[in-house]
């Protein structure tokens, strides 16, 4: 009966131990093809457990009533669950561009998504084809510490866990992304108005909690 | 003439991303013995309607370009880059990769190629000067489009039938491309419409470079999204 009981109870101690953080996670989410996918087969990991996603509808719905909906997309520079218009899945995102004023046709867009960033650089003319390019590789730097982010996609990077905090800590710090290119080496930087709503985002999905 | 090239250049975009259903890469019953289904080739005008997947494109290409192919023929897009493979996102048949690739003599006849990850598409126009001395030379540009092409595949040849400038890419071709001995130009033979003659023509050893990395040899998968992965 000792031993039955024992037994019993040993698996849930194994869980709560072998909490881990998304960052080790990282080859798993790829294979998984979405965070949801993980987080239903790995409910261990801390993102899963403490933020709200697609695998805790009920507290999804309820963050969904706290920030705007918008088709498609979003303005920019701003918090809101866009409606993606194939799958109708609400999506929670902040949208940015970063560009030269003087040259309004090429810069580089930056959406942020809770744990991942969609970042690429855009030029086009008329005349011209408008071209996307993705960087090779993309380093964040925040209040003097750097991050690199792996890539996950064609255009696709990871936001460690340690850069979600950085910019938890202090969202109204400059933050930049040193991104390299088949053109060159580009450095994006985000508005802090765009990171105060990327924190904002954090914050209402719980992943504040998880740091 | 302007019209023309640009009309060509993007006709031949087109075909770097068009797609038969039938005649996907690594499907097992396209082969050179087997008739290979051209949607853009129904000779008899039965009014027909083909449903085909629009193609994506796995991580490996996110050092590429990537084209988006949103200007019309209004505004024609006739600045995109020969003898480099190209990513490309057509917004009615989906995503590609291609090279595009061209052979000309300055002020004279001009071959141009686009060699897509499903589809070839060639064609051009012939320049053609009379008179001259006392008289007034005059040029004539004759446009053309392949359809036959000669594909050299180590000891043996691929004889390829298409219309209209265009062919489709089995996987017998893509593994012929793709194995093209790198590091030199190389040739292909093709036939227009309306003529039994074969023309030569010389392709730029970049180009060849490029079809390794067009014709690369994966298995069609759609990549995640990366808003599943962030969310």
């Amino acid at each position: 009966m000792l031993f039955l009981l024992s037994s019993g109870i040993a698996p849930v101690i194994g869980q709560t131990t072998r909490s881990t953080s998304l960052d080790q996670k990282v080859v798993e989410l790829k294979e998984a093809r979405s965070l949801a996918a993980l987080c239903a087969q790995e409910p261990q990991i801390k993102e899963c457990q403490f933020a709200i996603g697609e695998w805790k509808p009920v507290e999804l719905e309820r963050a969904k009533m706290e920030a705007p909906a918008c088709f498609d997309q979003c303005m920019l520079d701003v918090f809101g669950f866009y409606k993606d218009p194939d799958t109708s899945r609400e999506i929670p995102a902040v949208r940015t561009k970063d560009f030269d004023g003087a040259a309004p046709s090429r810069g580089f867009e930056v959406t942020f998504y809770p744990v991942a960033i969609r970042l690429l650089r855009y030029e086009g003319c008329a005349g011209c084809a408008l071209i996307y390019q993705y960087p090779t590789k993309v380093t964040a730097r925040i209040n003097g510490q750097s991050f690199g982010l792996p890539i996950l996609a064609r255009g696709g990077y990871y936001v460690p866990s340690g850069l979600r905090r950085a910019i938890l800590a202090s969202p109204s710090s400059q933050l930049t992304f040193d991104a390299r290119t088949t053109e060159g080496q580009f450095t994006v930087n985000i508005s802090s108005k765009a990171l105060q709503a990327y924190a904002e985002m954090l914050r209402l999905l719980n992943y504040d909690k998880v740091l | 003439m302007k019209t023309f090239l640009r009309s060509l250049c993007a006709a031949a975009v087109l075909g770097g991303s068009a797609l038969p259903a039938s005649a996907q890469i690594g499907n097992p019953s396209v082969s050179s013995t087997s008739a290979v289904q051209n949607v853009f080739c129904e000779k008899n005008l039965r009014a027909t309607v083909t449903r085909v997947s629009k193609t994506v494109l796995p991580s490996g290409y996110s050092d590429l370009k990537d084209v988006q192919l949103n200007s019309d023929f209004r505004y024609p897009s006739n600045d995109l880059p020969f003898s480099q493979a190209m990513a490309m996102n057509d917004p009615v048949t989906g995503q590609s990769v291609a090279v595009l690739d061209q052979n000309f003599i300055p002020g004279g006849s001009k071959v141009f190629s686009s060699w897509g990850r499903h589809g070839i598409t060639i064609g051009g126009y012939w320049f053609y000067r009379t008179g001259g001395g006392f008289s007034t030379p005059i040029g004539t540009f004759i446009p053309f489009e392949a359809d036959i092409l000669w594909i050299s595949d180590g000891s043996s040849f691929l004889v390829i039938k298409g219309c209209n400038g265009r062919f489709t890419v089995t996987k017998e071709i893509a593994e012929a491309l793709r194995n093209y001995p790198a590091g030199k130009n190389g040739y292909i033979r093709f036939s227009t419409e309306g003529t039994g003659s074969a023309i030569l023509s010389e392709i730029g050893k970049d180009t060849v470079a490029a079809w390794k990395k067009v014709y690369a040899n994966w298995t069609p998968e759609a990549p995640p999204k990366v808003e599943s992965l962030g969310f």
